[in-house]
């Protein structure tokens, strides 16, 4: 009796515990499904971007919005995902999913199959997107008709991330820097076990197809240099090249590949950033986010590494959100919109380190408080000061050259020596070389200086191009005193930019093709030797065993039959 | 109230369900989905999208180059790990059911405690050795590597099934084959080994099929630079999304694994029949 008392107590409580659960499913409550790569926004202890966008939306809406935030780790599988999670409805498909970040080529194949939902602008909430957006990204969405049914999120380029130091420790002087800004990097004989590529099938067929077409990339470039060929038409013959999958392509492709495959150390996705910073390697196709990753996390092993685009032309690739059939399409853009923010998108910069599309004058700023020379000036303000020496406790603000400029306190040609033009980069220079004089003293006769321990060359990098946005189009730039490195990665040059292509989707018979090259190249060739070892083994176990078997149970023995006779005298000795 | 009361048929219900579930089901739909193809004109049904039934999937398998190659290294790279694992568990296994010493269970669980580590944390450890051994500087060693990992990482499935069957070994066999005048080493080959095969058996089968498609340990120490079998089916699963050659893939193991296994299975009824005593002398 007892026990089915307890049982019946036992179901009331489950019972009780479901209507519950029910109750509050009743409550109105506006639910934003998040489909997003891994990795791919702030959400830590410090800051965490979508508690704070489910408050800004509850305030909104004035009821409670809860974003369901999932992660997926390539294109591919994203997309599996919505095709299985797809629910026909009246008018066409379902997926599930409001809000979800593919990579270009997979924003087109999905467009191309009427899977998503358009923007609508009509709403009015997608204005920060608008207003804040570099004009290059907006201007490229527009070209492609991607405007209506994509949002950009963050883009960069490819290009090599390498370590000098070693390259031309282990090189015997074979390496000339400016060999890094060339696709056939990996190929060099120095470069053998130094180097990885990317364990996909996309970015290593554009690595290859730089190497291929390194030839005819290199006159096109110096043909657009010249003046000969327009951006515009420079650009769409890049974007031809790199698109190319006839079969003679790709069979040079496959054969590229075969001979790197022995030079390079390995392919990898994931750990050539720590395999960099450690020094395992020296050379690491890269995507730019990943590259600026790599950098600083080696900059805190104090190993100085450096990324470069290929200057024969590379690939550019963005992330964007889309919105699949069936999703709620005003919270959605809300989303969009918070993410779009300055501040939200320097917060989400800091993390990822990935570049936002998000640009304009905040983004700059942002950006010279990042990247811009500055030097330390002692003041006794210790609660405002930006860095603390702990050794000597003294402490000291940063003062940026940009400001000294903007102020007018650094007067070309009074307090520096006016370099002029760089020839070989085209950035303006100046040297300062008052080493530990003041440079300017104010009204009072305070002394602002600039301290800097030896000469140092600062280059005025040229950022408008992908700062710019549709309303602001004032010149940007910035004074920096270190090239190549994480501001040249984040935002690379107009130049750098105009060189590089967008790849588009392959249809099926394309990337048919692509996997049939892939699979050539991943699976290596067989020795000969182990080819006939494997195949005697399996000859031995699969006809001869059987035999020797079938012989055993009719009463030959093949086996240690001339122990068995030494046997027979030792009994007999015992016997007698 | 009457004591609840199962039969043994009703014990084994919860077991039968789990088996039709997650064992058959699957089993169905990759036999299924391995004999089918996406087309438009097709008469069959599968999840929404029209197929029909064909055998191309296997036809395009087995007419590339690079497939069968990924058998050779798969299979290759299976029985080398193999054989070193018995190798070394072997005599292992002996001196753990052998020794006098009450330290049975320790000395099992120092090898068995590896397993309650993550393997791929296992795997990523290793690599960190290997490269501070210097055996991570080339990619002509990833096959070496990715070896070593594999045994590193079955070894305790080849120890535990060749101990429990040691450990069960009639002495008196032993000492009796000693006192008719069987030198040590006619002794193993004649009485130990023939009465351990079920164990050899046991720890090849757990061994064998694994490795072949544990990709995870080729791809971190062999760079990428070693394909097995387990990754080509992943890949077909995950980035070219064709699930119908992916198990066409999955079959083509399955089958060759059945075939392995009926194999080693007719040694060691042989083999066993020999260790119940008909036939040994």
């Amino acid at each position: 009796m007892r026990k089915i008392f307890s049982l019946a107590l036992a179901l009331i409580t489950c019972l009780s515990l479901f209507s519950l659960t029910g109750c509050k499913k009743e409550e109105d409550v506006l639910e934003l499904n998040v489909y997003n790569w891994e990795d791919y926004i702030c959400k830590d202890e410090n800051a965490d971007l979508i508690k704070d966008f489910e408050e800004f939306a509850t305030e909104k809406y004035g009821k409670k919005v809860v974003v369901n935030y999932s992660t997926f780790g390539t294109n591919e599988n994203m997309y599996n995902e919505l095709q299985l999670s797809k629910v026909k409805t009246d008018n066409g498909y379902d997926y599930g999913y409001d809000l979800v970040c593919p990579s270009d080529y997979m924003i087109q194949k999905m467009l191309g199959e009427g899977m998503l939902e358009k923007f609508d602008r009509s709403l009015g909430n997608l204005d920060n997107y608008d207003t804040y957006s570099s004009k290059y990204i907006l201007d490229l969405f527009d070209n492609y008709g991607w405007t209506d049914y994509a949002c950009g999120y963050m883009y960069g380029t490819m290009g090599f991330v390498y370590n000098p130091e070693v390259l031309s420790e282990n090189s015997g002087g074979e390496y000339q820097p400016g060999d890094e800004a060339h696709w056939d990097f990996p190929w060099k004989t120095y470069s053998k076990n130094l180097g990885t590529i990317k364990d996909s099938i996309r970015d290593t067929y554009a690595l290859a197809i730089g190497k291929v077409y390194s030839e005819e990339l290199t006159a096109l470039g110096l043909r657009w240099k010249g003046g000969e060929l327009s951006d515009d038409e420079y650009q769409q013959k890049i974007v031809e090249i790199f698109n190319r999958t006839d079969e003679e392509t790709v069979r040079k492709v496959t054969e590229e590949l075969i001979v790197l495959k022995g030079n390079v150390y390995g392919f990898e996705v994931d750990s050539g950033k720590r395999d960099m910073a450690s020094g395992k390697i020296a050379i690491n196709f890269a995507w730019s986010g990943d590259a600026v990753y790599t950098l600083d996390i080696a900059d805190e092993n104090d190993t100085e590494l450096f990324y470069a685009v290929p200057e024969e032309g590379s690939n550019i690739w963005f992330d964007g959100w889309v919105m699949p059939k069936g999703a709620n399409i005003e919270l959605s853009q809300d989303f969009v919109n918070f993410l779009a923010d300055p501040e939200n998108a320097k917060v989400n910069m800091n993390y990822i380190g990935y570049t936002p599309v998000v640009s304009g004058s905040a983004m700059h700023e942002n950006a010279i408080e990042w990247y811009g020379a500055y030097t330390l000036i002692e003041t006794d303000d210790v609660e405002n000061a930006d860095y603390i020496d702990e050794e000597t406790g003294k402490a000291y603000f940063e003062y940026y050259v940009q400001d000294a400029i903007d102020e007018g306190e650094l007067v070309a040609g009074t307090h520096y020596i006016d370099n002029g033009v760089d020839a070989e980069t085209g950035y303006k220079m100046i040297t300062l070389n008052e080493i530990r004089y003041p440079v300017y003293d104010d009204a009072e006769e305070n002394i602002i200086g600039f301290e800097l321990e030896e000469e140092v060359d600062l280059y005025l990098y040229d950022v408008s191009f992908l700062l710019n946005t549709r309303t602001e189009t004032d010149d940007m730039f910035i004074w920096t005193d270190t090239l190549g490195r994480q501001l040249e990665t984040q935002y690379p040059t107009r130049e750098t930019v105009l060189r590089c292509a967008i790849m588009k989707h392959f249809n099926d018979e394309e990337m048919g093709r692509l996997n049939d090259m892939w699979d050539e190249v991943k699976v290596s060739a067989i020795p000969a030797w182990l080819m006939w070892m494997i195949v005697g083994i399996i000859l031995l176990v699969i006809i001869v065993a059987p035999i020797l078997s079938y012989l055993n149970k009719k009463g030959v023995h093949f086996t240690f039959k001339r122990k068995r006779k030494n046997l027979t005298p030792v009994k007999r000795e015992i016997i007698k | 109230m009457k004591a609840l009361r199962f039969s043994r048929k009703q014990l084994g219900i919860p077991y039968a369900l789990f088996l039709l579930l997650f064992v058959v089901f699957p089993l169905v739909l990759i036999i299924l989905y391995a004999f089918t193809k996406v087309d438009p004109n097709g008469y069959i049904n599968l999840s929404g999208v029209k197929v029909s039934l064909t055998f191309e999937n296997f036809i395009e398998f087995f007419s590339k180059s690079s497939n069968i190659r990924v058998l050779f290294i798969s299979f290759g790279l299976a029985i080398v790990t193999t054989a070193l694992c018995l190798v070394i568990s072997y005599p292992l296994a002996y001196i753990l059911a052998k020794s006098k010493l009450n330290k049975n269970g320790v000395l099992l669980i120092l090898f068995i405690l590896p397993m309650w580590i993550n393997f791929v944390l296992r795997t990523a450890a290793m690599k960190e050795l290997l490269f501070a051994i210097g055996m991570y500087n080339s990619n002509k060693l990833s096959f070496v590597n990715t070896v070593i990992g594999m045994v590193y990482d079955y070894l305790p499935f080849t120890i535990l099934p060749l101990y429990t069957v040691m450990i069960k070994l009639d002495k008196s066999l032993v000492e009796a084959s000693q006192d008719l005048g069987a030198k040590p080493a006619n002794t193993f080959f004649r009485v130990t080994l023939p009465l351990t095969v079920p164990g050899i058996v046991s720890a090849v089968t757990m061994v064998l099929l694994p490795t072949t498609t544990s990709y995870v340990v080729s791809d971190t120490l062999g760079n990428g630079n070693v394909t097995i079998i387990g990754k080509v089916i992943e890949s077909q699963f995950s980035t070219v999304f064709d699930w119908h050659a992916g198990s066409a893939i999955a079959m083509v193991l399955l089958v060759i694994i059945f075939i392995t296994m009926w194999i080693t299975n007719k040694f060691s009824d042989d083999e066993g029949s020999q260790a119940r005593g008909n036939g040994l002398w």
